[in-house]
């Protein structure tokens, strides 16, 4: 029988390995021009000097974008760490032994999850003020919830298999069973989390962005770029298509990966076909 | 009236598109019911006999699936009705019970107004309207306390309980022809022998005929006239239940009869047949029993063998009397 | 009955401790709030007439409870910005945003159901491959992006809508309906795209149990087996969904309101912090928070009543 070819994975792949070639590629230039103000070709329409155009303020708009994705993925690769490391761990625990250490884990997410997640990320916000770096505590703390709740619905499920039940008779502690033993079962199920929480924390940093609590001007950011271009939709639409774009660009790539892999997930427990 | 056939299939073959490959899964099978008559259609897993009602019917899973052949109820041809026109016989006719009581109702709905739902599509009857009848049908499958069960859902019945309820369904609108595909495989004994009661009750009281299709030869013999074999997608031996079984003429019949362990045998290894089954649709030259057979031919192994018969009742498919045959089909 | 009791005991207290959580957030943490008021016109007397009045002389607790009888009350306490009491705030504010959230929420529902009937109903072939193909590129998309596109593509392209400025109703009560249209398509859209992917594979799942073989051969139209049998067992996993559903479009709206100026509770959330506008900011948070731990628990309770399996135990 032929392989299938993972459509999604490899486009997904294909799209990020793409994105993440061009920022390490043009990074180090595009950090110093990023912020360079042509005052006389304010509003350039996309050229071969100014692949993209030119902002309001004469930026290039294809260098902000670079510099935005760079931003943008810094966030979002700190914000997915910190928040598997410690949603992963504490749905774990919440897993591992059930009963009192449960209830309370589970009410402390469902307390943060009674907050819609701006909502939530606006309160830390105003409390803890407005910084490049408080962006990814807000984002951890709005991302814990989900990342908590598949480590412990994974955790619940393998923990009365017998491969667990071997691992404690041969005496190992529980948390070498748990890291050692039963994460590397779940990982497909955390990788597919993971990258989920990717595509999602992009979309996150760039609301907040576009709200104008997220990354500071003059320092590009995708979202900003969006919210900067409204008042100019009619003089320069690509000034909103081209930041947008790129959005969708990135967080399609990252549905895609994770799609895939919980397509090979699927097709690892299929059964043989019986009709 | 009596001798006239309710149903009567020639030449049916069923084929499944899989890929590239066009799998035969069964192989120019004609059988025929008199109105009252209850036949057995015995098989193992993958000799198609369950395709058979399905095609029948008209619900085979999806559209790879490729019938060819007649299905002559009351006059009409229901292989060459549109499916509109086909749909009306569905649960008004023709009715079908199937194996898995528990996954076969729907959870959500009670089963009362599932039982009602047939005179709803074919007579336009409201539940209201329909309760008597669908009591009626329930007093018919002998559930105990219809009026109470009628709103009950099917996760609180037991699984005789619902098989009960799939039979009241298949008889609600008055069938000619029930089709009843391995109704009592997933019940234990005790249940199993209660619905079989039941189901012979309805034919003979009814008048109604039942396609009754199972593995199991006990269960066949218990309540059949007729009995068609069929082995791996091709009719081996066809006729009256006493004649088959008394005078078998085909091996696998033959084989298949020996099988069934019997007490006096206590102690001594029983009658296997050796060999195993071969896989659905696996593409045959000649008779597809031919290599576990023990009487075995050259002939057998290239050329599918015609039928002779025994008797008017008794048909059967071999080559081991070649001269003496003349290929009468139903 | 049993279950529905505990389950509400359960939600109050969950609103206890956010409500405590709020209250200490925006009491204890951020600056003096007495100095924000009176910025440069602050003197001494001013100062301890001030904290008298916003009771910030008492002890944490007193002012928590004070908040809560307040609550009950109806007395929101005042705003620092617009020096007005919060409950008239937020009931001029509150009917646009539930306004713009219950539209959203219409074209969420019609749009989803009826295209995940259609791509579950066709799964396996291209018209449903192609709808969750979309489907799948518009999770993609923000909302706000969405805006921004509709408002190139209609205004600036197509040349129909005029975006002009938010319409009160007292002013014309078409033309406030019509305004939000825009706004609760762009929220409705991602959220959309979501339900039908998951709709289409609850429908799809279902097609292949068996009790929908036997509602076939009962004769059954195509028609009848969708409506009557698929459809309502794939419904139930998705009212589970209503509830996330919600609180995405609480989160929409709050940067919908932004883009098109929609004076709602949104707005007032964003303006709330730049002005550090403490009491307004605490019950606002407490409100919403509220409003989804009671839609939650509505839906919970709902689908506990819907599902037959679990109701008759």
């Amino acid at each position: 029988m032929k392989r299938k070819v993972n459509i999604y994975l490899l486009s997904g792949i294909i799209i990020c390995g793409f994105l993440i070639l061009l920022i390490l590629y043009s990074s180090i230039a595009v950090q110093t021009t990023m912020n360079e103000m042509q005052v006389n070709n304010r509003f350039a329409k996309p050229s071969m000097t100014n692949l993209l155009g030119t902002d309001n303020f004469g930026r290039d708009i294809l260098v902000r974008i670079i510099a935005g994705l760079w931003r943008t993925l810094f966030v979002a690769v700190f914000t997915v760490l910190l928040g598997a490391m410690i949603g992963f761990s504490l749905g774990a625990i919440a897993g591992w032994y059930g009963k009192g250490v449960d209830v309370v884990i589970m009410k402390l997410i469902e307390i943060i999850t009674a907050f819609p997640w701006l909502l939530l990320a606006l309160i830390i916000i105003a409390v803890i003020g407005i910084s490049d770096l408080n962006i990814i505590v807000v984002l951890t703390i709005v991302f814990i919830p989900s990342f908590t709740r598949i480590s412990r619905s994974c955790l619940l499920k393998h923990k009365n298999l017998e491969y667990v039940s071997g691992a404690r008779m041969a005496g190992a502690s529980t948390l070498r069973i748990i890291f050692v033993h039963i994460f590397p079962n779940i990982s497909t199920e955390l990788l597919a989390a993971i990258t989920i929480g990717f595509a999602n924390a992009i979309l996150s940093e760039a609301t907040l962005s576009f709200l104008g609590l997220g990354i500071q001007p003059p320092d590009p950011s995708l979202g900003r770029m969006l919210y900067e271009a409204q008042s100019y939709l009619f003089k320069a639409p690509w000034m909103a298509i081209m930041p947008g774009l790129t959005i969708i660009m990135l967080v399609l790539a990252f549905n895609n990966i994770s799609y895939g892999i919980m397509q090979w997930l699927n097709e690892q427990h299929e059964s043989k076909e019986i009709f | 009236m009596k001798n006239k056939f309710l149903l009567s299939v020639s030449g049916l073959n069923i084929t499944l598109e899989k890929g590239s490959k066009t799998l035969t899964i069964v192989r120019d099978l004609s059988f025929s019911i008199r109105q009252g008559d209850i036949l057995g259609l015995i098989g193992e897993s993958g000799s198609g006999k369950s395709l058979t009602a399905l095609s029948i019917m008209g619900l085979l899973p999806n559209k790879n699936f490729r019938v060819t052949g007649d299905i002559v109820f009351n006059g009409v041809n229901l292989n060459q009705l549109n499916k509109k026109n086909r749909r009306k016989y569905l649960g008004n006719e023709i009715s079908m019970i199937f194996q898995e009581p528990m996954t076969s109702l729907n959870p959500l709905v009670q089963v009362g107004k599932q039982i009602s739902e047939p005179l709803k599509i074919h007579q336009s009857l409201n539940d209201k309207q329909a309760y008597s009848s669908v009591i009626k049908a329930m007093g018919l499958a002998e559930l105990p306390n219809p009026e109470a069960i009628y709103n009950y859902y099917p996760h609180q019945l037991s699984g005789g309980l619902r098989q009960r309820v799939m039979i009241a369904m298949a008889l609600v609108c008055t069938p000619k022809l029930l089709i009843a595909d391995e109704p009592t495989t997933a019940l234990d004994v005790v249940v199993q022998k209660e619905i079989l009661t039941s189901i012979k009750k309805i034919s003979k009281e009814l008048n109604i005929s039942v396609l009754f299709i199972s593995h199991d030869l006990r269960v066949i013999k218990s309540i059949c006239n007729d009995i068609a074999v069929l082995y791996a997608g091709s009719l081996m031996e066809y006729g009256k239940c006493t004649h088959v079984f008394s005078k078998p003429q085909n091996e696998y019949t033959k084989a298949l009869l020996l099988s069934i362990p019997k007490p006096e045998q206590k102690g001594k290894l029983l009658d296997a047949i050796p060999g195993i089954v071969p896989p659905t649709g696996h593409i045959f030259s000649g008779c597809p029993f031919s290599p576990r057979c023990k009487q075995v031919k050259d002939i057998c192994k290239y050329k599918m063998p015609d039928f002779h018969s025994e008797n008017e009742n008794h048909f059967y498919a071999c080559h081991k009397e070649e001269e003496s045959g003349e290929r009468k089909n139903t | 009955m049993k279950y529905i009791f505990t389950k509400l005991l359960m939600s109050v207290g969950v609103l206890i401790v956010i409500s405590i959580l709020v209250f200490a957030t925006f009491q204890i943490l951020p600056g003096d709030p007495v100095n924000v008021i009176l910025g440069t016109n602050s003197t001494p007397e001013r100062v301890e007439q001030l904290t008298k009045q916003l009771s910030l002389d008492k002890p944490l607790y007193e002012r928590y409870l004070l908040l809560i009888q307040g609550i009950f009350r109806g007395d929101l306490g005042v705003s620092i910005k617009y020096q007005m009491p919060v409950s008239q705030i937020l009931s001029s504010r509150l009917p646009v945003t539930i306004t713009l959230a219950v539209m959203s929420l219409i074209f969420i529902v019609s749009i989803s159901y009826l295209m995940g009937l259609i791509a579950g109903k066709n799964y396996d072939n291209i018209v449903g491959k192609c709808i969750v193909g979309i489907c799948n590129f518009f999770t993609a998309v923000p909302s706000y992006f969405l805006c921004i596109l509709m408002i190139i593509i209609f205004s600036l392209i197509l040349k129909v809508f005029q975006t002009g400025s938010f319409i009160a109703y007292s002013d014309s009560p078409l033309g406030y309906f019509t305004y939000f249209i825009l706004p609760a398509f762009s929220i409705a859209i991602p959220n959309s795209a979501m339900l039908i992917k998951f709709l289409s594979g609850s429908i799809y799942d279902q097609s292949k149990q068996e009790y929908i073989r036997t509602a076939r051969s009962k004769g059954a139209s195509e028609m009848r087996v969708l409506i009557h049998h698929n459809v309502k067992n794939a419904l139930i996993p998705a009212v589970t969904m209503l509830g996330m559903i919600i609180a995405d479009i609480l989160c929409g709206s709050i940067v919908v309101e932004q883009i098109f100026n929609i004076p709602g509770i949104g707005r007032l959330l964003i303006t709330s912090i730049g002005a550090r506008d403490f009491p307004m900011l605490q019950i606002l948070s407490m409100f919403i928070a509220a409003v989804v731990v009671i839609i939650n628990f509505t839906v919970d309770i709902i689908f506990k009543l819907i599902d037959p399996r679990v109701r008759i135990e």
